[in-house]
């Protein structure tokens, strides 16, 4: 006669106790959807030719035809080395300013909150605009920073449309860009700095030198770690940059990753090339994620 | 941190002898803008001295202690180390250490490098360093912790790391920022001696900073009293006790409170006595102008339960603390405090009398707060 009763008590405590797993179940949806379906589908175009033909998409399974462009594709050498000398020159100027910049601003008494809110202008404008704005101060004829150098005497130089020069114009705007944001991370982290450490280190005979290396670094590594995993994966990424100041070239002097990829896509419509060109971008920048990971464990261990 | 045998009389922490230095502290201010925190200090603190700055939060103690380390600039006046004016010198150059209330351990650094710290700022010869560390964790018991990161530490043992880092270096003066504050009691309680004892065994000039008049009363050779920015009283912890120049010192030093009566004087010569604002009598211990405003105070053990006492009352609490007994009696002048005898049993409400000690008695003027010392009686 229980019978019944006791099953449906059994039931509810089951469901009772696997709540919590059924109650991730909307998140797991979302998740599956829009992460985990186009990251399978994107692999299975890396190992695929995507034809259209009569309004419709044919896909081919062709590993071998795909890998075989990789290789054989010779803009790809130049536009790897473009993208790690970018990462690398643009991503080490930004930390370096930034930190500079927080521990400069991080030291005054007054106006700290003015110049903040003013360094957080350049990451509030739109790429685009950014773009079209330093496009005309790079201009050969009227822009600034040629007139800027008319007055010292520098003749003219063709700042986007040379191909020594290209690149360092992309890494200029992408500095002006992004040190505020290095600068943010950093400014919060300094302003978090335990003041009493900092002055136990000023009692025990510590130099503004020895200060800044041997306390106020080490102190900063977790913040400076952030900063440096956020600029290089970004920096990994850049393309409005490029695309609107030089298009990537003289030639491909100045392309990077990103904007190759793009042409890849959609000027070539290489849909499986460019999907295998993609994953492996993506393997590259979670490798140098791990590598910070592994960076900042130890940084923590210490 | 009690001396221990092995490293006992160690040249390297033995008494620092002619590295010992005085403080002077003439005239200082501080102003924050208009704001004045610190007025016209002086002070000397003598070589191997033990000094505590007493007194309640923002009363400019640990100001004063910051402006001689040279962590806040002095606006005015001279703070001198050694008869060396420091005002211009940066904290590095006054060969000062320091205990933080915070402790402020290098947290990425480990025991050992904690110590080691000031001396590689030196450029100490590495042995030097090792056997300067080891002598210092031996000294503090810190043997076992020396590859310990401060945040696998308890509070006591940062404590002694801390206490150990300004050790190490052997400065000519500590200076002490309520260090014991972050302690739970009893090991506040043990710390507040073994410092004592290392004090005695360095025989370093020391200046201590505290708001816990135990921690002043129990630590300090002399205690500075201090209140809004400016010195009440200078003293050795028993003079300050017996003999407080002020209301405010009266007031402050002293568990449990010192008691207050407001009083009017009156009547004149043989016949002059106190006359507290709820109406009851005190008897005066000596000659003071009739009719002047004074406020009387008078410590729980000047007071005694005594049939025929001139203060009456209603018992409210009785605290049996142990080694002795105090019982809170309402009276008409508010509540008073009496130290009474170990076993005394007295229910709630019980009407008793109290009976002032005319020795113990403090007298204060009651507008400015300062002391009074009644006349001789037949003037």
């Amino acid at each position: 006669m229980t019978r019944p009763g006791a099953h449906r008590r059994g039931f509810v405590e089951a469901l009772n106790r696997t709540f919590r797993h059924w109650s991730l179940l909307p998140a797991v949806l979302v998740f599956a959807l829009l992460t985990a379906y186009p990251i399978v589908n994107l692999l299975r175009m890396a190992v695929s030719t995507v034809e259209f033909k009569d309004g419709s998409e044919i896909w081919s399974f062709t590993p071998q035809r795909n890998w075989s462009q990789l290789l054989a594709d010779t803009a790809l050498a130049p536009v790897v080395v473009n993208t790690l000398v970018f990462v690398v020159v643009a991503v080490a100027i930004e930390m370096v300013a930034g930190l500079a910049l927080a521990l400069l601003i991080g030291g005054l008494t007054r106006g700290k909150a003015l110049l903040r809110t003013l360094m957080i202008i350049p990451i509030l404008v739109p790429p685009v605009a950014i773009g079209s704005m330093f496009k005309l101060m790079f201009n050969h004829d009227f822009g600034v920073f040629n007139q800027l150098l008319g007055y010292v005497g520098i003749a003219p130089v063709s700042w986007l449309g040379s191909t020594s020069l290209a690149l360092l114009s992309v890494i200029i705007v992408d500095v002006w860009h992004w040190v505020p944001f290095v600068f943010l991370i950093l400014f919060a982290a300094v302003e978090g700095l335990p003041k009493e450490v900092l002055e136990a280190a000023r009692v025990d005979g510590a130099t503004r030198g020895q200060l800044l290396r041997r306390v106020t670094l080490p102190l900063l590594m977790p913040a400076l770690t952030v900063a440096l995993v956020f600029r290089a994966i970004l920096a990994f990424k850049t393309f409005d940059e490029v695309y609107l100041l030089t298009g990537g070239g003289p030639g491909t002097s100045s392309e990077l990753l990103s904007l190759h990829l793009y042409k890849v896509f959609f000027e070539q419509n290489q849909l499986g090339y460019g999907a295998l060109l993609s994953v492996f971008t993506i393997t590259g920048v979670l490798s140098l994620l791990t590598f910070a990971r592994w960076l900042t464990r130890r940084w923590a261990l210490r | 941190m009690a001396a221990r045998g092995h490293t006992r009389g160690s040249p390297a922490l033995g008494p620092v002898g002619e590295r010992v230095a005085s403080v002077s502290i003439r005239h200082v201010d501080k102003a924050y803008g208009s704001t004045v925190v610190i007025k016209g200090i002086e002070l000397e603190v003598a070589d191997g001295e033990f000094v505590v700055l007493v007194g309640a939060s923002g009363c400019g103690k640990s100001t004063l202690l910051r402006m001689i380390a040279g962590l806040e600039p002095i606006s005015a006046g001279e703070i001198a180390i050694g008869g060396q004016r420091v005002n211009e010198l940066e904290p590095r150059e006054r060969d000062i250490a320091m205990v933080f209330q915070s402790y402020a351990l290098y947290p990425h650094l480990n025991v050992r490098s904690n110590l080691a710290f000031s001396l590689e700022l030196r450029n100490t010869p590495a042995a030097e360093i090792e056997a300067k560390c080891r002598q210092t964790a031996g000294v503090l018991d810190l043997a076992q912790l020396l590859e310990r990161f401060p945040r696998q530490l308890s509070g006591g043992q940062r404590q002694r790391v801390a206490m150990g880092r300004a050790i190490v270096r052997q400065p000519r003066v500590f200076l002490f920022d309520e260090p014991l504050s972050n302690l739970d009691a009893k090991l506040r309680i043990a710390m507040r001696t073994e410092i004592r004892a290392l004090h005695q065994r360095l025989s370093a000039t020391s200046i201590y900073v505290t708001h816990d008049q135990v921690e002043a009363m129990t630590m300090a050779d002399r205690m500075v009293v201090m209140n809004d920015g400016r010195i009440e009283q200078i003293g050795a912890p028993l003079d300050v006790y017996d003999r407080p120049h002020t209301l405010y010192v009266a007031r402050f030093i002293g568990a449990p409170s010192i008691n207050v009566l407001e009083c009017k004087v009156e009547g004149e010569g043989a016949h002059a006595s106190l006359r507290t604002r709820g109406g009851q009598r005190v008897a005066l211990p000596g000659f003071v102008e009739p009719g002047h405003a004074v406020s009387a105070a008078l410590r729980p053990e000047h007071l005694a339960i005594a049939a025929g006492g001139s203060l009456h009352g209603t018992v409210s609490v009785v605290e049996h603390l142990g080694h002795e007994t105090y019982v809170y009696v309402d009276t008409a002048d508010g509540r008073l405090c009496v130290l009474a005898e170990r076993n005394l049993r007295l229910p709630p409400g019980a009407p008793v009398s109290l009976a002032p000690a005319v020795q113990g008695l403090h007298l204060f003027d009651a507008a400015s707060g300062q002391r009074i010392e009644a006349g001789e009686a037949r003037r």
